[in-house]
């Protein structure tokens, strides 16, 4: 409880920031996504067919993962708000379309045939009564919706949205409950709050109704266009991937760019998805630089049959290649630590049976049950690889988020997790790192990645970045990474006081 | 004047209707009678057009229907259905004016027009002008569904079995209500029933139909005492078999032509059961249209009618 009041003491702007982005992205997918569905539903009630195909087509759209969506409509619209607000209107679309539309279709025939006989206009019987007797339907269709697009919106922090998920996600992430609940609870509130206030603006009139919807545009408009003159011009986006090591990263290279060039703003977007989420958006233009890994990019990024290399600096040279040959991207100097996958268990258990390396597992490996990070779980370097290299057959493997992992194993609810060399979680829940005694795992070093066009554009940048090259060791990443995942201070913060002490900020 | 000229309706291939010619004047109170399925509300409904005849075709005031601005001649038509199907997020008031509404009439011409229909019908405006439809009993509510008919003052109004689903006290009192109506206002009332006691209380014209067919057109007369055929003779069967009539009281020399203003909506073709009903409704003494004449009756000549029959 007093971690939270410290929490919303100290990050209180943050705090209202991701609130309002959180209601601003909510208030205008639902509005869109009524504006669409109940317009289509009243010109549909006359064509059953179609309509039900609409619905049809609607309740797939429903079933798309909105992961799977993000990802999708990543190199299409970009990343930020844009993607977010469609992905969360093609979620809305469909609770409103089905409820007005029956709310519509199911009005006693014998009122239609009246009207119909008194000679009113289509028009003046919408608004006479068809309007109103299935106006309890659209009003429940849109809180269902209401419900739905503010629950989903926290996944819109995935894709430099902002919003309230920033807060879950960062506090997945850093293991830190306080960020996590604030987000939780502020959204849950949220979800009170808008379903008392359609509740309210459902029992005004036709004309009222009106009138709040008509004032709602020229506010939102009035706010979007007031951001988008104040919003200063931004030349630079850099993201990162989930997680404190990204983040100090870049906030290193946006201290860096904007001492070197003052003339120059950088965005960040920290925390955002997983590594084709990322790679998506540099490709497409929407992000203009992240930090990678070698053994990623050889993994995950390019197509070679070629053997990884152990050394670091041969790994190094064929990702800068394949990547510039295969999608002309410009791969920087990568800087000094080696981050790599390891496999850990908890010291009792390594007492218990005696394990030392990688290849003691083969003995316990039928009591073995690992919880795994998804992208070591797919990649052949991962757990595909280790299972073949090693001739382990342990009893079951799940994936799941990375700080997860380590509370699973802290819990007992698993006994074998992977992880990095440079986590800090490593120290916090007393484990046991395994000797890869086969020298299985690639080296993973970290570079700067951009496309070759922006790294031909701006080639002062490139030489900014390569400043980071060789430098920060493995235990200053752990150091750092300790800071801000377990002592919860600013990823800002502790890249500001590494630059300043190494002296590379003046 | 409405004409229908050899029109025919099928629905797959089943005729509803089969060669249809018939003329309704102006002013008349037309009643169409018939079982289900006899063709009536199809006829009914193929004056407003929402049903479209399968060939023949419609004149009104020798224009064929088709030819007439759907909308504005159904603004110019009342239409009663039988479920009333008042709007029921709309208050009375805004009922009854739904069709002046349209019109674009002022506001205070709309208001003026129900709250007169209201008093019209006995229900006092101050009381019934803002309630909603289900604060009111069928029989109220269906006092509504006929002055809305009439908002517009229409040409004529069409009214689909509108009293089958009231109870019978409710009905006779309805019944009493349009005949003033009608006689009030001399529009064209077109009625559907398949009552026919209501058929021969309401029609100054009735037309018997079966299975599509029209088996008879005239007075009350002419129904009663000059059946067409036996289809027309069995319908109306009960109707004169089961009891003496007013007429037969009359032409038994009983009661006597006055001057005096009539207080009772009684006809010669009523039962002498309805007849005791409207004279402990009147203090004993009816006075009544009689083919154009005032006429009176009082509870004694009913006695010595009765007990005159009753020594046959």
């Amino acid at each position: 409880m007093s971690a939270i009041i410290h929490v919303l003491q100290t990050q209180s702007s943050g705090i209202w920031e991701a609130l309002g982005q959180h209601i601003s992205i909510s208030l205008i997918s639902l509005f869109i996504a009524a504006i669409i569905a109940i317009p289509l539903a009243i010109v549909l009630m006359t064509h059953k067919r179609i309509a039900e195909i609409i619905l049809q087509i609607t309740s797939i759209l429903q079933t798309i993962p909105s992961l799977a969506l993000l990802g999708i409509l990543i190199p299409i619209v970009g990343i930020g708000t844009v993607p977010a607000i469609i992905a969360l209107v093609v979620y809305a679309v469909m609770p409103i379309f089905q409820n007005t539309y029956s709310g519509l279709t199911t009005i006693d025939p014998n009122l239609d045939e009246a009207a119909e006989a008194f000679g009113l206009s289509r028009t003046k019987k919408l608004v006479k009564f068809q309007i109103p007797l299935a106006m309890p339907m659209i009003i429940s269709g849109i809180r269902i919706a209401m419900v739905m697009i503010i629950g989903t919106a926290t996944l819109a922090a995935l894709i430099g949205a902002g919003g309230l998920g920033t807060y879950i996600l960062l506090g997945i992430e850093t293991n830190n409950n306080a960020l996590l609940l604030i987000g939780a609870i502020l959204s849950a509130v949220l979800t009170l709050i808008f379903s008392a206030l359609i509740k309210a603006i459902s029992k005004l009139s036709l004309r009222k109704m009106g009138i709040i919807f008509a004032t709602l545009i020229v506010l939102f408009g009035g706010f979007a266009g007031y951001r988008s003159i104040v919003k200063p011009p931004v030349n630079i986006t850099i993201a990162g991937k989930m997680g404190s090591e990204p983040e100090i990263l870049i906030n290193m290279y946006k201290e860096l760019i904007e001492q070197d060039h003052p003339n120059m703003k950088v965005s960040l977007k920290p925390n955002f998805g997983g590594t084709s989420f990322l790679y998506k958006a540099l490709q497409s233009g929407s992000v203009d630089i992240y930090p990678e890994f070698t053994g990623t990019v050889l993994q995950a990024l390019v197509k070679t049959n070629q053997k990884v290399s152990h050394n670091p600096e041969k790994t190094y040279q064929m990702a800068r290649k394949l990547i510039k040959k295969d999608a002309n991207m410009e791969y920087l100097t990568p800087m000094k630590y080696q981050n790599g996958y390891d496999l850990a268990v908890t010291k009792s258990f390594a007492k218990k049976y005696n394990l030392k390396t990688i290849s003691d597992l083969k003995k316990v490996e039928h009591r073995l049950h690992a919880g795994f990070d998804p992208d070591f779980y797919q990649q052949s370097d991962g757990f595909p690889g280790i299972k073949k290299a090693y001739g382990l057959d342990i009893a079951s493997a799940k994936t799941m988020e990375p700080s997860i992992r380590y509370k699973a194993i802290a819990n007992g609810k698993v006994n074998l997790v992977d992880g990095y060399t440079t986590d800090p979680e490593i120290k916090e829940y007393n484990l046991v790192v395994l000797k890869d005694d086969k020298n299985h795992f690639p080296p993973y070093q970290g570079a700067p990645l951009m496309t070759e066009k922006f790294a031909m554009e701006h080639p002062e940048i490139k030489k900014t970045l390569n400043k980071l090259g060789g430098k920060i060791t493995e235990s200053d990443m752990q150091k750092m990474n300790y800071l801000v995942t377990v002592k919860h201070e600013k990823a800002s913060k502790v890249a500001h006081d590494y630059l300043t002490d190494k002296g590379l900020l003046k | 004047m409405i004409k229908f000229e050899h029109v025919y309706k099928e629905y797959d291939n089943n005729s509803a209707i089969k060669d249809l010619n018939l003329e309704i004047e102006d002013g008349d109170f037309f009643v169409m009678v018939g079982t289900s399925g006899s063709g009536k509300t199809t006829t009914l409904k193929m004056i407003n057009r929402l049903i479209k005849p399968t060939s023949g075709q419609i004149l009104i005031d020798g224009k064929n229907i088709d030819t007439y601005d759907l909308q504005k001649m159904r603004l110019n038509m009342g239409y009663v259905l039988q479920n009333i199907a008042l709007f029921p997020n709309l208050t009375i008031e805004e009922n009854i004016t739904i069709q002046p509404d349209s019109l674009h009439w002022t506001k205070d011409k709309r208001k003026r027009v129900a709250w007169d229909l209201l008093k019209k019908v006995g229900l006092d405006p101050e009381k019934y002008a803002k309630r909603m439809p289900n604060e009111l009993s069928g029989g109220e509510q269906q006092r509504v569904g006929i002055i809305r008919a009439l908002a517009t003052s229409p040409k004529m109004v069409l009214m689909d079995e509108p009293f089958s689903a009231l109870d019978p006290i409710s009905r006779t009192q309805l019944q009493d209500l349009v005949l003033k109506l009608h006689r009030e206002l001399q529009t064209t009332f077109i009625f559907v029933t398949h009552d026919m006691h209501e058929a021969i209380r309401l029609g100054n014209t009735i037309a018997v139909l079966s299975k599509g067919n029209l088996e008879q057109i005239g007075n009350r007369d002419d129904i009663l005492n000059h059946p067409k055929n036996d289809f027309v003779k069995g319908f109306f069967k009960l109707e004169k078999d089961g009891q003496s009539t007013v007429g037969e009281i009359i032409d038994a020399g009983f009661g006597q032509p006055v001057d005096t203003e009539i207080n009772s909506t009684l006809l010669k073709e009523d039962s002498v059961n309805r007849m005791a009903t409207e004279l402990k409704n009147n203090n004993g003494i009816v006075i009544f249209d009689n083919d154009g004449r005032n006429y009176q009756l009082t509870n004694s000549d009913l006695l010595d009618f009765l007990a005159k029959e009753g020594e046959k």
